[in-house]
């Protein structure tokens, strides 16, 4: 990865780019959702997973910081209040703009 | 008459009353007279002029001169009597009493004295396993004392092992950034200086991460889970990388680090690479750590398919006492002032053995150790080799199943590897990798776990209970330990943890081709 990108390398990672703000919007419904109140242990799972295929993604392609972040989240989301994880998710957007 | 008739009854009437009875005998031990009650006691047959050591069995052996009293006889009605010989002039008297009720008593005694006995032996045995228990946790105690001794030592010892590869780690990012503050010199031979630079911090890295692994090792050696992963391997590329990692160690502290080769640079051999770098690392890790002046040689050969490597120092050397301790796991040389976590050794030992050798270790204080050992290491003939130098042409003929619920990373995979000559065949989830294994007859499999329908530990089980061999990959980004042993449990070849490097994956799975092309074992 760290040598030159072939382009169809190139092109599945612009794609990535791309989808990439979508995927933070589902995550950050699925986490109002679970902040609105009805909290169960079905959505924080789905939470979870989504977060855990995140950062397999992320760091494939070479977002390592989403990655760790997205980890980070994953290991609050059972101690944390769903609210507060909200700004952790739009966090996440942060750090793909920061991503040159 | 009439008064001794008279005499008789009463003589008689007294002998019932008291319970005796008697036989008289004669010097020849012939009977002359016997009482009428004698029949009570079972003597039925004695009659006068009979010999008496016929007819009773006790008298047996006697002349008419003994005099002895035997106090518990069994008469032959089964009661049990006292029997007083009597000798007098010419005459024995044979007196016979009832001793039942001595009998009974005697034998309530001996009862009294045998549940003694067995109180007392009872007793005894509970004082002995109240001993043995004392002594036991006694000995608990002190585990547990030296258990807690060695942990501390070792949780001070551990930040001094991880100290040696982020020195080398800071140390070579340092030269980096100071080339990168120098004027741009984009000459090939900076590029290249920084390119060094920066395999030496990936080396470092990787040297880090085998130091976690020596951590979990430790608790594997116990129950005999470390296994050996022989694989096609560079042998002085990789005597190469280890000196790389450890010349900056050896460098600050000016001690000189020399690796003497009887290897030629295209020989390759079949053997766990990172096992025996591990054991590398170990071995002259130490050799610097406890080498303040002088040096630390390497020196190894290949003799036929037998690995023999020696590595000497002149530092402090063992004492006679402690060289029988370095193997214990957590042990340390007290008084050095030397951290580490006293496990490098022990799991060093155990891996040596598990490759077939045996670790001698040879030391004299204040002049130097020397530690060597010899491991069966096959050799790859040419074609082989040439499998190696040209991984790619033969895996190209491989069929390789990816099983990944998620597309982004599906795609990549499937790029990337293809980048390399391998083509992927793609599934979504686990049921459809065992439906695809139905049809197809594949040689690899990558798989994720977390996947809808069927994830990747029930795919494992399916295949695990259908004895399908075929080697199974795990890629998962989960770092959970018990992820990797529950994968590891259910028959995987292997666990990648994502993001995965693609280079690891090929490199298995050359691993896999030479396991298929010639059977070797290790």
């Amino acid at each position: 990865m760290s040598q030159a990108d072939s382009p169809q390398i190139k092109a599945l990672k612009e794609r990535y780019r791309a989808s990439f703000p979508e995927k933070i919007e589902l995550l950050r419904q699925q986490c109002e959702t679970i902040a609105d109140g009805q909290i169960c242990s079905k959505q924080r799972l789905q939470v979870n997973e989504e977060l855990h295929k995140l950062a397999g993604s992320s760091g494939m392609y070479g977002y390592h910081e989403i990655d760790t972040s997205c980890r980070e989240i994953m290991a609050e989301i059972d101690v944390s209040d769903a609210a507060a994880l909200v700004p952790k998710i739009n966090g996440l957007m942060l750090l793909l703009e920061r991503h040159s | 008459m009439l008064e001794a008739n008279l005499q008789q009854r009463i003589n008689a009437q007294l002998l019932d009353k008291l319970q005796l009875a008697y036989i008289c005998v004669d010097s020849a031990m012939t009977v002359v007279e016997v009482s009428d009650n004698l029949s009570s006691y079972g003597y039925n047959d004695i009659v006068i002029g009979a010999n008496v050591e016929e007819c009773v069995d006790f008298m047996f052996g006697f002349d008419a001169q003994t005099q002895l009293d035997l106090p518990m006889v069994q008469s032959p009605s089964g009661i049990t009597i006292s029997v007083s010989l009597l000798p007098s002039d010419s005459l024995l008297t044979v007196l016979i009493s009832n001793a039942s009720n001595q009998a009974d008593q005697r034998q309530l005694l001996q009862q009294k004295a045998n549940e003694n006995e067995l109180l007392v032996e009872r007793q005894e045995k509970l004082l002995t396993q109240l001993e043995q228990a004392s002594e036991q946790l006694e000995s608990k105690n002190e585990q547990l004392e030296e258990a807690s001794r060695l942990q501390t030592s070792f949780l001070s010892g551990v930040s001094h092992e991880f100290r040696t590869p982020l020195t080398s780690i800071i140390g070579y990012t340092n030269l980096v950034e100071q080339s990168l503050q120098r004027p741009a010199d984009k000459t090939g031979s900076d590029i290249q200086q920084k390119a060094d630079h920066l395999r030496a911090v990936q080396r470092s890295s990787r040297h880090l991460l085998s130091l976690v692994e020596n951590l979990l090792d430790q608790g594997k050696l116990d129950s005999d889970e470390i296994m050996l992963r022989p694989k096609a391997t560079n042998l002085v590329e990789l005597f190469q990388d280890v000196e790389l990692l450890l010349k900056p160690l050896s460098e600050a502290k000016h001690i000189e680090l020399t690796i003497s080769l009887g290897i030629d640079d295209s020989t390759i051999v079949v053997i766990d690479d990172s096992r025996l770098r591990q054991c590398l690392i170990n071995l002259l890790g130490n050799a610097v750590k406890f080498t303040d002046h002088g040096s630390v040689s390497l020196t190894a050969d290949l003799s036929g398919d037998f690995l023999s490597i020696k590595v000497a120092d002149t530092g402090s050397g063992i004492s006679d006492e402690d060289l029988e301790k370095i193997r214990l796991p957590f042990w340390q040389a007290a008084d050095t002032g030397k951290a580490g976590t006293g496990l490098g050794l022990t799991i060093t030992e155990r891996i040596i053995e598990l490759m077939g050798g045996e670790l001698e270790v040879s030391s004299v204080l204040s002049e130097g150790t020397q530690v060597s050992f010899q491991i069966p290491t096959p050799m790859l003939v040419d074609q082989e080799c040439a499998k190696i130098l040209n991984p790619t042409q033969s895996l190209a003929d491989m069929a390789v199943l990816l099983a990944e619920d998620d597309h982004d990373i599906a795609a990549l995979m499937m790029v990337m590897m293809a980048e390399r000559g391998v083509h992927l065949t793609h599934v979504e989830n686990g049921a459809l990798a065992l439906e695809a294994m139905q049809s197809t007859s594949f040689d690899f499999v990558l798989m994720d776990i977390h996947m809808p329908v069927m994830t990747g530990y029930e795919t494992l089980a399916a295949l695990q209970q259908a004895n399908n061999l075929t080697p199974v990959v795990i890629m998962s980004a989960s770092t959970v330990e018990a992820g990797r042993m529950k994968a590891e449990s259910l028959g995987c070849y292997d666990y990648l943890i994502k993001p995965v490097d693609v280079d690891d994956v090929i490199e298995m799975m050359n691993h896999v081709a030479l396991d298929k092309g010639a059977d070797h074992t290790c």
